[in-house]
């Protein structure tokens, strides 16, 4: 609400002059920042607060606000009132429920003279804990027709009206912040047409009677009674009359007498007031207020102090910082500024703004915390925004990139004559390895006979050699020999064995049973990787191989020569085993 | 309103961004595989150009033709007719073989009558062939001779394959 009330004038609107207020607080008491006040026309604004002629009244409005005291007024909102008389207020009392607002509608039609869609209304708890099954309400009503016009016209000069006083209130509303701590109050206004008589306790209630006297209807009435010529003359009479020395002519003393007369029913209409209030069961008002040209009339507080002398009477405002003559001038503006300094008391006042002007205020009524998270919100949205959209195009443009690119790799790709040389290629490196793998099952025939050969030498006669290239890729070599004794048989398996080439030597065990020549049966694998002859290698490597394999035979046959030196030392030994072989074979064939 | 217009832009350049991203990251694969594969193609020619005549087996070694099949049973024969005059050399094949399986099996059985040396040059003469071929298997038979324990080698039958294309 602070913010609404930002920028905000109490603007004082009458039929005779537009007065402006702009307020601060400073500590306890009230600165007046800057003022203005600027007479009206006749025929602008007529008796009953009815605009009459919008661009005069806004054209006075924008000299107001020009020609301030302190320099041109600066705002954008305005508070304005309506007159108490203007308006239906009521004290209305309703049994707790939870609709109240249709039941105060519903209870404002026997009381409101006009249509309720016609009607600007307003309503305002107030406490009640006497009884609790009944709520109170301070319920107030002003014609639309009134209000629409004047709100319509401070828009179109781009002031936005954010509430609309009654000008009791408003008056009130400076006494009550002057006396702290007092409870209840009087307040007497004097005006030009009517004065007003408004009791307030501390509990809210509000009591008010309107007479039809003001400055102006006494004038006439001394103008009347005392057949004077002009409204000028019972001014003067009313001056001598209110003169407080001094002798007093005849005219003087009968004008006296009237304004006694005035201050009479003044007083009586008070006690009347303070009776309804004591009913409330609230406390006799501590405080009467005199404000606008009651200030001004001297006798008036003398005659309320004489009828209630326990009573303080106050017709001066030390709390605000301005003449008194000022005070008088600018009361109304006053209390309508301290509306706008007060954010509390706006809340709980009433506003007679229309429900749909309520509405826009309420929805531009957003917490500074909210506006800063709604900016951030929205910054951080936009940044989001503009990083998505700088990376949607980057990935755009990338994608255009990669798809060209896709483009040059699928034509080099496709390039017949490459992907044919490609083809090709692989087709014979397909072929190539498929030779490989038959040229790799292919022995060395000549190598492998020659060294099959070289075995049969003295006491064995190879009888038949069998090479066999099996389906597993096995290469096996069956041997039938014949041997002249089993040492024989025994020193050529051992050779056979040492031969590196030869992985496996499958010799059973008949080949050395018995004694003397003998056929002799073997089963050699051959080790595929230790064979000194590969188609696809040079000769100078097989050659070294070769070599190497001639080698490897070359220690074995020395080392078969030290075993036979061995074993003829051990000659004894020898024939014992074979006596035992024989015993063996023997033992077999029985 | 403004906020939603943002948030609604968001939305937008979100979705180009998600689907045009998936669009990036397919044709990178795209074009990865397509780069590996070009890489492959040249290396396999520039390896291919690169390789020295003496490395080709191919040019070595091929796959024989079908109308080699008889020729080479001569071819055969002027190997080992030299060891053997009488030397037989047989096609063991059938049709079906030769021409579903690509091979032609061959017997050459032959005496050597001490003609070792020239046995192991004709075989070798058979390896130098510029025609794919294996020895599956081969069976040689010893006689004795003489009164000495040492056995002379008498028949050989090697049995030859070779491949057709």
């Amino acid at each position: 609400m602070a913010d609404v009330l930002k920028n905000t004038i109490g603007l004082d609107i009458r039929d005779s002059a537009l007065t402006a207020v702009k307020l601060e607080m400073e500590k306890d008491t009230l600165k007046v920042v800057n003022y203005s006040r600027v007479d009206l026309e006749l025929g602008v604004i007529d008796e009953d607060s009815i605009l009459l002629n919008p661009e005069a009244f806004k054209e006075a409005v924008q000299k107001l606000l020009k020609e301030g005291r302190e320099g041109e007024i600066k705002c954008t909102n305005v508070i304005i009132s309506v007159p108490e008389e203007k308006t239906f207020s009521h004290y209305l009392k309703i049994p707790a429920g939870d609709d109240n607002h249709e039941m105060i509608l519903s209870y404002a039609k026997n009381f409101i003279p006009i249509e309720l869609n016609e009607a600007a209304i307003d309503y305002k708890q107030l406490p009640n804990e006497t009884n609790k099954k009944e709520v109170a309400f301070d319920f107030v009503a002003a014609q639309k027709s009134i209000i629409k016009p004047l709100v319509d016209a401070l828009q179109e000069i781009d002031l936005r009206v954010v509430a609309i006083d009654v000008d009791k209130n408003s008056l009130m509303r400076v006494c009550q912040h002057c006396i702290k701590g007092k409870k209840s109050s009087m307040l007497i206004e004097i005006n030009d047409e009517r004065s007003l008589l408004s009791v307030r306790n501390d509990c809210g209630i509000s009591h008010t009677l309107s007479l039809s006297l003001g400055e102006k209807t006494l004038l006439e009435k001394i103008k009347e009674d005392l057949s004077l010529e002009s409204i000028t003359k019972a001014k003067s009479v009313l001056q001598e009359a209110r003169g407080l020395s001094g002798e007093k002519n005849n005219d003087a003393k009968k004008a006296q007498a009237l304004l006694n007369e005035f201050y009479e029913t003044m007083v009586k209409k008070a006690r009347e007031l303070f009776r309804l209030d004591q009913d409330e069961s609230c406390p006799e008002a501590e405080t009467i207020f005199i404000v606008e040209l009651g200030m001004e009339w001297p006798g008036l507080k003398e005659a309320l102090k004489k009828a209630f002398p326990k009573t303080e009477l106050m017709d001066r405002f030390e709390c605000i910082k301005i003449g008194k003559e000022d005070q008088r001038l600018y009361f109304n503006a006053i209390g309508l500024a301290l509306r706008a300094i007060l954010p509390k008391v706006h809340e709980q006042e009433i506003n007679l703004l229309p429900h749909a002007r309520k509405e826009e205020l309420h929805a531009s009524k957003i917490r500074p915390k909210l506006r800063f998270g709604l900016l951030l919100l929205s910054f951080i949205i936009a940044g989001a925004m503009v990083f998505l959209g700088t990376s949607a195009g980057k990935i755009y443009f990338d994608y255009l990139a990669s798809q060209k690119e896709l483009i040059i790799s699928q034509e080099k790709i496709i390039n017949p004559y490459l992907r044919q040389i490609a083809q090709a290629i692989q087709q014979k490196i397909q072929l190539e390895n498929q030779v490989k793998t038959i040229l790799k099952d292919n022995v060395p025939t000549s190598w492998l006979i020659g060294k099959i050969d070289s075995y049969n030498l003295n006491g064995i006669g190879l009888v038949n050699v069998g090479y066999h290239l099996g389906l597993d890729g096995n290469m096996s070599i069956n041997i039938r020999a014949k041997t002249k004794s089993r040492e024989e048989t025994e020193k050529f398996i051992i050779k056979l064995e040492n031969n590196i080439v030869f992985s496996e030597v499958d010799s059973p065990l008949s080949n050395l049973v018995g004694k003397g020549e003998r056929f002799i049966q073997l089963g050699i694998i051959l080790d595929r990787e230790r064979l000194p002859f590969d188609a696809d290698k040079s000769d100078e490597k097989l050659s070294q191989k070769e070599e190497w394999a001639e080698e490897e035979e070359l220690s074995e046959d020395e080392t078969s020569q030290e075993e036979e030196t061995d074993e003829g030392t051990s000659e004894p030994e020898e024939e014992a085993a074979d006596q035992t072989a024989e015993n063996d074979n023997h033992s077999i064939t029985q | 309103m403004l906020i939603g217009l943002l948030v609604v832009l968001i939305i937008a350049f979100a979705s180009i961004t998600i689907s045009y991203g998936q669009k990036y990251q397919e044709n990178q694969t795209e074009i990865e595989k397509n780069q590996i594969l070009l890489q492959s193609l040249q290396t396999i020619s520039q390896t291919e150009s690169e390789k020295t005549p003496e490395d080709d087996l191919l040019q070595k070694k091929s796959f024989a033709s079908y109308e080699e099949v008889i020729p080479f049973i001569a071819f055969l024969e002027s190997l080992f007719t030299i060891i053997d005059p009488d030397a037989e050399v047989i096609i063991k094949s059938r049709e079906n073989q030769i021409f579903i399986d690509h091979f032609a099996n061959y017997t050459v059985k032959l005496e050597i009558n001490g003609h070792t040396d020239l046995l192991y040059k004709a075989i070798d003469e058979l390896g130098k062939s510029r025609f794919i071929i294996n020895i599956l298997n081969f069976n040689m038979d010893y006689k004795p001779i003489g009164e000495e324990a040492i056995n002379q080698l008498d028949e050989v039958e090697l049995a030859i394959r070779l491949f057709l294309k």
